[in-house]
Formats: C-alpha cells, sequence, structure tokens
C-alpha cells in the first residue's frame, strides 16, 4: 500500500525550509565521494543539480539523449525568471511571489514548496549573475527588470528574448567544468529505458546508446529525473521535438506515483497550425497582447481578407466579455476564448483555427518605430514563418500546448513514492498547482537543481546502508531484458503505418478531449478509443532499420508508445477532477457566465496516481491541500 | 500565407557509421511552401518508411532555432540559408519548384559523421569544459546587485553568448576552425567582471583544446560569421587574439 | 617551454605568422620600394641611392640576417598553419555557395611561394649579378641604373614575368594586410571596413610602384 506522506517541516511557513535544512541528515564530506548519484536530463534542472552535487563532493553520473548537455529545451525558455528582489522598488517580497503563485496556480499546488521556491529565488539570481549570465541592465549598470502575466509587480530578470538559453548555458558551463574534473560522468546521446529497483529503493537505470543501440545497465545510490514535461503528448505543442515522457512513465510503472496529469498549459499566442505536414508550434510572447487587440469577424466563416472588414464587423470578444482586463486576461482564458470562438465557426485563416491579433490600431496611436522597438524581433519571426507581415495584415494566433503542471509526485525533499527515485524541474508536480505563471519554470527548475535537491539528497543518502549491488543483479539483469524486448517487439510488427502518423492520431484525440475544454462524455469516449489505438500501434507500426545503431524512428516509436499507455493517466484524472481548475476546464463545472468554477470542498487535492498495468484501471492517492497562509478564493477578471 | 505545392529533387548524403557515404536521389513531391525545411525532410522520411527504406537520419530538437542540433549544408549554404536562420527556421518558399538541392553534413574533421546528416560535435563541449565558464560555486555568490556593469558591456557580452552551438561556423570555414565558437565564449567572460579572475587561464586553455581536437586555424576570411545563424561577430577573434596575447604579457603575480 | 607552447599554438603561429610578414614589408618592402621610385629620377639619382647605400654595410647585412630570418620564420608559420588547415577540411563539401572568401585569400599559400621563388631570381638577377662600373660625381661607382635598364630592354618575356610577381605580391598584400591586424587583435569589420579597403589599396599602390619599374626600363 502506498503511502503519501509529504514530509511537510513543522513550524511557520517562512521557516520551513530553514528548520528543514537544519532538521535533515547529513553527509560527512569524505563520505560524500562514496555515494552514486544518476541524474537524467540535462534541463535547467538536471544540468544545476548535478554540478552542484558533484561539488558537494558526489560520484554523479549524467544522462541526455541529446549530443551535449545544452540542447535541452529549457533553452527555447524566452521571457525570464521571476525572483522576489524587489529591486524596482515596487513592494514585492517572498511572501508576494509566494503568494501569486499560489494564487496564479488556482489553489492546487503545495504552500510549503511554493514558499520554499519564492525564498530560494533571490539565491538563483545571484548565482546566475556571478556565473556571468549576461542579465539585461539599466543605463546606471543595475539589473533590470520587466513585468509578466499573473503579477502586479516586476520581478522578471531576463537576457534579451533569451534568457532559458542563457540560465541553460550557465548550468551548462557548471556542468562541463565538473566534467572536465572527472567529478561528473556524462553520458551523451544516451536514453533511459528503464528504472530498477532493488527492495523497493531506486538503485539504477537502463539506457540505450542512441549511436551504438547498446543496452548499457547503470547502478548508483540514488537516481534523479530531471527529464521534463510530456507536452509532446499531444503530438503538437511548442515541446522540442525529442521531448517525451518516458523515464516519467518508466517510473511510474516502477511504483512512483503520477500526480495531477491532467493539469496541461496551453499558451493563448501561438503561431496557428498551417497544415498536416506541421511538426510543432511556435510560441510568440505573450507580451504582444500589451498592444495587439484580438478580433473575429461577426459573420461565420467570412471569408474576406482581414483588410477588407469593416470596423463595425468585427467581434473584439475579449474587450467585450472582459472590459477591465480585455486583452490582458490571463493565459487560460485567453486560450479558452479563442478556442470557443473558432469552434463556433468564427475562426480566420486556412483552416478556420486562429483568431486576429491586430497592431493596427497600435501602430496608428504610437507609430510604427515604436511597435518595432517593442516588438521587432517577434514581428520579424512571424514574419519568417508564416511570410505575412503583421505591420500590415493582422497576425493569426491560436493556442498550443507548452508546459505541463502534472508530473512525478514528490514529497517537500522532491522524491518519489519510490525510495530513492527522485523528480526535479517540470518532471515533478508540485510548485505550479493547475497553471504556471510566466517566468516561473525556470525559477524552479534552478531552484530544485541548484538550492533544494543538493539540500535533501543527503537526508536519505546519509542513512543508506553500503551494499555491493552491482549491474550483475538479477534485478538489472530482468530490467535490461524486459527493455530490449520491447524495443525488439517494436522492430518485429514491420507494420503499415508510421510512428508518427499514430503520435498525430493521439495527439488530435488528446487535442479534442483532453484540451482546452474538457467533458465527461469526450473524456469518457476518448478512454474507449485509447486502447484501440494502442492496439493498433502495436500491431500495425512500422519502424524501419535495426535496433543495433543509430535509428530515429526506433526512439520516436518508444516514446510513443509510453505516451499511448500515459494518456490514459490524464484522461482519467481529467474525468476524476470534475471541477474546473487553471488549465483544466471541464464543461460541466462553470458559472453561469461561462467562467471556471472551482470546488474546493471536492477538489482541493494532489491526485496521484498509481499504475497497476497498461490497460488496468490506476488507482487514486490524494494528498489533501490545507491552505494556511493564502486564502482561497475564485479569480474573476471582468 | 499563399497555399503553393513545389516538387524538388534532392541529393542527400547516407552515410552509416565507419563506412563510406555516398548521395542517394529522392524526390519530395507536392511539398507545401508553408513547410519548413525540417518538415519537407519529414515528408521525405515518412514516404521513405512507407516506401521500405530507412529513413534520412538528421538532427533536430526545438524547430525554432535556438537548441543549436539542426544543422546541414543545403546548396552549398550552411543552414540551407545565409540569412541568420537556422535550418528548421528555413521555409520551403525559399526554393522554387523543379529545383535540385544537395543535402550534405556539416563536414569538419573534427566532426565525424555519425550518420547521414548526424556529426558529432562533441568537440565543441570540451572547448567548453577547458574554460568556458566562471568557476562559482553554487551558495558562493555574492548578491547579485553588488557589481553594477555598464549596460554596453553587458549587451556586448549577450551579443556573444547569444551562440547556439550549431557548428555552422567550423563547417562553413575553408580550415574546420572552431575560432568563431571559441571567441565567443571567451569575449562574454572577457566582457564582465566575473570572468576576470579566470581570463587568462580561460583563454590559454579554451585555445589549446581547440588546437589539441583537430580544429584548423582561423585565416580571417570570415566566412564563419556569414554563416552564423546567431549573427555572432568576428570582432570576438580579434579580442580572442587580444585576450591571447594578453595571457602572455599580464604580469604573473 | 611556456613559450614554445604559447608561440606554436593556433594563435600564437598567426602571430608570428603576421610578426614575421610585418618586419618585412616595414624593413624590406617599403623601403625597397621607396629607392625603386628613385629610379624614375634617372640615371645618378638612382645610382647614387644605390651607392650611399652600400655605404651602410653593417645595416644593410643587419637587415638581411633579419629578412633571412624572417622570412624562415613566415614559411615555416605558413607551411604549418596550412598544413593544419588542410588536415582540418580534408573532407569537403561538395558545394560551397558563398563568395566571402576572397581570391587573394584564397591564393594566400600559392601567392606566398610564387613570392618566395621570386625573390631567389630576383636576386640571383639582381643582387649577385654582376654589375659594370660607371662614373658619379667623379667617383666610380657601380651602374645599377644601367644593369636594371638592361635586364629589361629588349626582353618582353621577362618583362611579362616580372609583371606576374606583381600581381602575387599584390594579392598576398592585400589580404596580409589587414589579416595580421585581425591577428593582431585590431577588429576589421566584415564589411564597409576602412582597413580592408586601406589593405586593399597599399596593396595595389605598391604592386604598381614595384610594377612600373620594368614597364618604364622596358620602354626606354
Amino acid at each position: 500500500m502506498v503511502e503519501l506522506n509529504a514530509n511537510i517541516p513543522e513550524g511557520p511557513m517562512a521557516e520551513k525550509w530553514t528548520r528543514h535544512k537544519f532538521g535533515v541528515k547529513l553527509v560527512n564530506p569524505s563520505n560524500k565521494r562514496k555515494y552514486k548519484v544518476l541524474v537524467v536530463g540535462t534541463g535547467l534542472a538536471g544540468a544545476s543539480a548535478a554540478a552542484t552535487m558533484a561539488e558537494l563532493g558526489y560520484q554523479v553520473e549524467s544522462f541526455t539523449y541529446s549530443d551535449t548537455p545544452r540542447r535541452a529545451h529549457s533553452i527555447a525558455a524566452q521571457g525570464g525568471i521571476n525572483a522576489a528582489k524587489n529591486y524596482p522598488n515596487d513592494g514585492d517580497s517572498t511572501h508576494r511571489l509566494f503568494y501569486d503563485t499560489v494564487k496564479g496556480g488556482d489553489y492546487r499546488s503545495r504552500e510549503a514548496n511554493v514558499h520554499r521556491l519564492a525564498e530560494v529565488s533571490n539565491q538563483i539570481i545571484d548565482h546566475c549573475v556571478a556565473q556571468g549570465i549576461p542579465f539585461a541592465r539599466e543605463y546606471g549598470g543595475n539589473l533590470a527588470n520587466r513585468s509578466f502575466g499573473g503579477a502586479q509587480v516586476s520581478r522578471t530578470f531576463y537576457a534579451r528574448g533569451q534568457t532559458g538559453q542563457q540560465l541553460l548555458l550557465g548550468a551548462y558551463g557548471a556542468l562541463q567544468k565538473e566534467i572536465s574534473k572527472g567529478s561528473v560522468k556524462m553520458h551523451t546521446r544516451c536514453e533511459l529505458i528503464d528504472v530498477v529497483t532493488i527492495d523497493g529503493r531506486a538503485r539504477g537505470i537502463i539506457t540505450r546508446n542512441l549511436v551504438s543501440g547498446e543496452i548499457e545497465r547503470h547502478v548508483g545510490d540514488a537516481v534523479v529525473l530531471a527529464t521534463g514535461g510530456y507536452g509532446n503528448v499531444f503530438y503538437l505543442s511548442t515541446n522540442a521535438m525529442n521531448c517525451n515522457a518516458s523515464a516519467a512513465w518508466r517510473a511510474c510503472k516502477k511504483g512512483a506515483l503520477f500526480a495531477n496529469p491532467c493539469f496541461t498549459q496551453i499558451h493563448p499566442t501561438c503561431i496557428p497550425v498551417h497544415g498536416d505536414y506541421q511538426s510543432k508550434l511556435t510560441l510568440m510572447s505573450e507580451s504582444l497582447r500589451n498592444d495587439g487587440r484580438i478580433w473575429v469577424p461577426k459573420k461565420k466563416s467570412d471569408s474576406r481578407p482581414a483588410s477588407e472588414i469593416p470596423e463595425d464587423e468585427r467581434d473584439y470578444y475579449l474587450e467585450r466579455k472582459y472590459p477591465s482586463f480585455g486583452n490582458l486576461v490571463p493565459r487560460d482564458l485567453a486560450s479558452r476564448n479563442a478556442k470557443e470562438i473558432c469552434d463556433a465557426g468564427y475562426g480566420v485563416g486556412p483552416t478556420g483555427d486562429a483568431v486576429y491579433l491586430d497592431f493596427s490600431e497600435a501602430i496608428g496611436r504610437l507609430g510604427r518605430d515604436a511597435i518595432e522597438a517593442r516588438y521587432g524581433n517577434l514581428f520579424e519571426m512571424y514574419n519568417r514563418i508564416t511570410d505575412d507581415n503583421p505591420y500590415e495584415t493582422p497576425m493569426m494566433i491560436y493556442p498550443a500546448v507548452h508546459y505541463t503542471m502534472g508530473g512525478l509526485w514528490v514529497d517537500y525533499n522532491l522524491m518519489t513514492t519510490v525510495p530513492g527515485l527522485y523528480a526535479i524541474g517540470e518532471a515533478n508536480f508540485s510548485d505550479h498547482g493547475a497553471n504556471r505563471l510566466g517566468a516561473s519554470a525556470l525559477m524552479q527548475g534552478l531552484a530544485d537543481g541548484y538550492f533544494v535537491l543538493p539540500n535533501t539528497v543527503n537526508n536519505y543518502l546519509a542513512d543508506l546502508e553500503r551494499d555491493s549491488v552491482d549491474v550483475s543483479h538479477p534485478a538489472f539483469v530482468k530490467a535490461e531484458q524486459t527493455a530490449s524486448a520491447k524495443l525488439d517487439k517494436l522492430l518485429a510488427i514491420k507494420g503499415t503505418r508510421t510512428v508518427d502518423d499514430f503520435h498525430r492520431e493521439l495527439g488530435l484525440l488528446m487535442w479534442n478531449e483532453c484540451g482546452m475544454a474538457r467533458s465527461e462524455a469526450g473524456l469518457k469516449k476518448a478512454l474507449e478509443e485509447l486502447p484501440k489505438l494502442r492496439d493498433a500501434f502495436w500491431s500495425d507500426v512500422n519502424v524501419p532499420g535495426s535496433g543495433d545503431d543509430l535509428n530515429q524512428a526506433l526512439e520516436k516509436a518508444n516514446r510513443v508508445a509510453d505516451f499511448l499507455e500515459f494518456a490514459e493517466f490524464m484522461l482519467r484524472d481529467a474525468l476524476d477532477r470534475a471541477e474546473s481548475c487553471g488549465g483544466h476546464f471541464r464543461l460541466e463545472s462553470q458559472t453561469e457566465e461561462g467562467e471556471a468554477l472551482r470546488d474546493d470542498e471536492a477538489f482541493a487535492y494532489v491526485s496521484a496516481w498509481e499504475f497497476k498495468g497498461v490497460g488496468e484501471e490506476p488507482v487514486l492517492h490524494k494528498e489533501p491541500l490545507v491552505f494556511e497562509e493564502v486564502p482561497l478564493s475564485q479569480r474573476s477578471y471582468k | 500565407m499563399a497555399e503553393k505545392k513545389i516538387n524538388l529533387t534532392l541529393n542527400v548524403w547516407r552515410q552509416q557509421a565507419g563506412q563510406e557515404g555516398a548521395f542517394e536521389t529522392y524526390q519530395a513531391e507536392n511539398i507545401d511552401t508553408n513547410a519548413s525545411f525540417l518538415e519537407m525532410l519529414d515528408v521525405v522520411n515518412e514516404n521513405l518508411t512507407c516506401a521500405g527504406k530507412e529513413p534520412i537520419a538528421f538532427e533536430h530538437d526545438c524547430r525554432e532555432g535556438i537548441c543549436g542540433s539542426c544543422g546541414a549544408l543545403v546548396a552549398g549554404k550552411t543552414h540551407g540559408s545565409h540569412d541568420r536562420s537556422t535550418l528548421c527556421q528555413l521555409h520551403m518558399r525559399s526554393f522554387e519548384d523543379g529545383d535540385e538541392l544537395t543535402i550534405e553534413p556539416f563536414r569538419a574533421d573534427a566532426f565525424p559523421v555519425i550518420k547521414d546528416l548526424i556529426v558529432d560535435r562533441s568537440a565543441l563541449d570540451q572547448i567548453v569544459s577547458s574554460g568556458g565558464y566562471v568557476s562559482v560555486k553554487t551558495g558562493s555568490a555574492p548578491e547579485a546587485s553588488t557589481i553594477p556593469i555598464e549596460k554596453n558591456f553587458a549587451d556586448a557580452a549577450m551579443d556573444a553568448a547569444a551562440c547556439i552551438g550549431c557548428g555552422a561556423c567550423v563547417a562553413a570555414c575553408p580550415n574546420g576552425s572552431a575560432m568563431l565558437f571559441t571567441s565567443a565564449k571567451v569575449s562574454q567572460f572577457a566582457l564582465l567582471p566575473q570572468g576576470a579572475p579566470e581570463r587568462a587561464s580561460r583563454v590559454k586553455e579554451m585555445v589549446e583544446t581547440m588546437d589539441r581536437l583537430g580544429f584548423g586555424n582561423c585565416s580571417n576570411e570570415y566566412e564563419c560569421a556569414v554563416a552564423c545563424p546567431k549573427g555572432i561577430d568576428v570582432k570576438h577573434i580579434a579580442r580572442l587574439n587580444r585576450e591571447f596575447i594578453a595571457s602572455r604579457t599580464r604580469k604573473k603575480k | 617551454m611556456k613559450n614554445t607552447r604559447f608561440l606554436l599554438s593556433s594563435i600564437g603561429q598567426k602571430l608570428l605568422l603576421a610578426t614575421s610578414g610585418t618586419i618585412m614589408f616595414l624593413l624590406f618592402l617599403v623601403p625597397h620600394m621607396g629607392g625603386n621610385v628613385l629610379f624614375l629620377f634617372g640615371k645618378d639619382i638612382f645610382n647614387s641611392y644605390a651607392h650611399h647605400l652600400h655605404k651602410l654595410v653593417p645595416i644593410v647585412i643587419g637587415i638581411e640576417v633579419l629578412m633571412l630570418v624572417s622570412i624562415s620564420v613566415h614559411m615555416i608559420m605558413a607551411a604549418r598553419t596550412t598544413w593544419a588547415n588542410r588536415k582540418a577540411a580534408s573532407s569537403r563539401h561538395s558545394q560551397k555557395g558563398s563568395k566571402e572568401r576572397s581570391l587573394a585569400a584564397r591564393l594566400m599559400p600559392w601567392s606566398g611561394i610564387m613570392i618566395f621563388a621570386f625573390i631567389v631570381i630576383h636576386l640571383a638577377n639582381f643582387k649577385f649579378y654582376e654589375k659594370s662600373k660607371t662614373m658619379l660625381d667623379g667617383h666610380e661607382v657601380y651602374d645599377v641604373y644601367g644593369m636594371v635598364l638592361s635586364r629589361f630592354q629588349g626582353d618582353l618575356w621577362y618583362v611579362g614575368v616580372y609583371l606576374f610577381f606583381m600581381v602575387a605580391v599584390g594579392l598576398h598584400l592585400s589580404h596580409a594586410l589587414q589579416s595580421a591586424l585581425q591577428t593582431y587583435g585590431v577588429y576589421v569589420p566584415r564589411t564597409g571596413s576602412k582597413i580592408k579597403a586601406a589593405s586593399m589599396w597599399i596593396a595595389t599602390g605598391m604592386a604598381s610602384t614595384f610594377a612600373i619599374i620594368p614597364i618604364i626600363a622596358y620602354l626606354n
């Protein structure tokens, strides 16, 4: 029987982390080198954790499927990173950052974790500046801040539109330093295909060398998964092509619980889908909504070009419905409204799944130069992709999946329900609740990796009894056999449909039934469709090539096979949570005006799902959420 | 976004690990001009798979021009254009119906071919390993606002730091040199006070590693800067040279 | 040891290349061109210049030794660099789509070899060539002027070869001058660079000046 114990320290909220750091067991400096930690993933969380634990003296092995740690998708984050520095003197504080994050998460996150996140946020900025990250500066030489959605203070630090890149390169530099010192052993082009547990503890991983196809066993005293989110279950998302849920899913199959899988974030301003060949969606910064006005024609299926639609035949629906916030409503509202209006037949563009984001009024008011200064690079990016000129014709945008708040369930120490198995960054569930605020993903990844995990992993390792387990242990042999049998099976099917073909179908199913709006009927229908699709995959997929060299189709097939299983958790979770909160909108749970309606009485808990077998119904465990500091309230943006 | 379909002939480099490679010709038919270059390759690969052939291996990940994974020489140009964009940002509307394109991997001695269009660029990581960072232990940093940095310097450091490590500079260089890559990192830290304590050792070690790994020399021909998708300027190479000279002349304490 | 490592690194080699080149440019090529210009002012002035130059034997020998060292260093470093570069880019792309690389840059090793060949021929023809004597201000001096005239007069083929070599000098210099500055860490921008333009003009000017002598001599 799995028992959920969040291990939240006693004491007042603001002292929990300090007390906890004092309370945890420590590992003597000279003993640290006796422990080996395997870190999977080299994004912000993974790279920073590996580097920091190596600095502390642990033996660290780091794994990435990319050719180099620097490719991880953290690199694509544009906007910035939050911290409670209060340099602009606008009333920010640790408590306010904590408060905003809990509220922004629509009261579905764990207060103690969020408070710790806000506490270490300032240290992250200190550390990153010391690493030589070229943050934007004022003319006086001080660090610049900008404002971001969901907050009324300016607390976002940024490096042009490439903050994620710069922070990742900082962590990557730290990792490369440890690699050169020999304290981190790096495995590139190496993908996790199973987690090995012995006596209920995580003791290692099985990997596939993506160049030689070799299956390798790695033993360690603790395993850290920093393997990102599962947004690619939707096929089309703003995630990188190789992002996948496999590591988390394989861990789940080995006993780790998966928390809140239905919490996915849909970003409102992305470039719409424009063809069935499309592989990926591109996000346009949220800042565009500061000056752009969103509208659709008042007439259904109006095929006239935007310029020929007179002013009084345009419906500025956000301004109409939310007069006080207008185009600046939070992400989830903006996304949902775009979907509703397109579903009702008012959408524009070749597919009808797009709305206009119009700058003509702003250009008229401020002049083209001012708009160019603010958004020049974004307009250029848009032009490059669509060949349209946003200075002359309105942009077309549509929401797209871009972050997943759900993830492996972890306690306050970031340990999953499998002792010795940790999950950090987007791979865990803890800090963002049902909706993540802009510029908080980078903060959380680095908080976990630089400051939290290195101070909690010792609590587990200190008690660990030394044993002589090595890779010849039967558990490793069995895990390797299972994993490679699965690969052989995939290669042997030689069916008629490509992996992408199945992935696309899965994505469409998930997008339609578990995307921006979910209903009981739709979810139930999807739960019926999914096993059929899974069976079709396992009988008709065509994976060319062999398993003993570089085979991208095989890699993909292995990941899609996991998505096909994992998707069921999302659907079940969405079905169970018969309330609307944050990114999760259940059609059955809305106010008379059509706004999301939370049900705190029934659903103020974390859903943690236990795997019971493919196609078997998973078991739901509930971690009740208690709000001591931030009073529960319904959001309103009218 | 005008809809248009084009047909292309592709001469693609195919190579298995440890074997000789050769060009093979494929037809890319009915390609939407709004598709990206990599999406065009996806279509070709789907067709190859359905025809029972092995798809073309090419590296890619973010498909929005920041991860640095993708890259191939298309019609003689790294990333297919010299328009400050990566291969994933190149769209098919840049090509005409009936075009014949040669697609080959980034070639350099320091970048051995792994398969088809995929090369091993780990040498670039080794250059970074030998000094492309500021040695600061987590937790030991002073308050971030302690050292103000002149905006010009912060901006210039950011210009250098924009490198995505794609290796186009090495591929474009007639000498297979990694000077632009190395100089970008050296430059970033030379411009910031945080980089000062390790300034001399950083440039020495990084240049030494670069030499050891079989990259060529810079002959100041600037092909790298034309190829760079992020517009990294050759002024960083000049700064690298200055830093290198200074590392020798600076007084030892 | 440390110095050797520094100088034999990729950048160190190029610094040696640039420095030896600069020495030859400033201490040999520029004065040589200055002397040649005097040829245009007639027999007496040119012979007087040659005569005075001969009186400065210790300095001339010093410079000659320096030149010998410089050219050796220049050639060794150029060979090492070129060799390493060829090796680093031994697998060539089948197409190359940029016009950034100038002809001069592409031909550097070849123009360099040609210049070396030319120096050998030139020394054989003029420095170690038996010269007749003539009278100047009542002194007997070598008739260098006459020797130059006689070398070129009536020998169109020889003039042609000489001019061909001057093209090599011009090409070599046009890339070398700006390249040396960039190697020393002076930023030479890719486009619109005054330094690039200046090195082009200086190279063209010097090569033309050197080329004038055989033409004048031939026409004389």
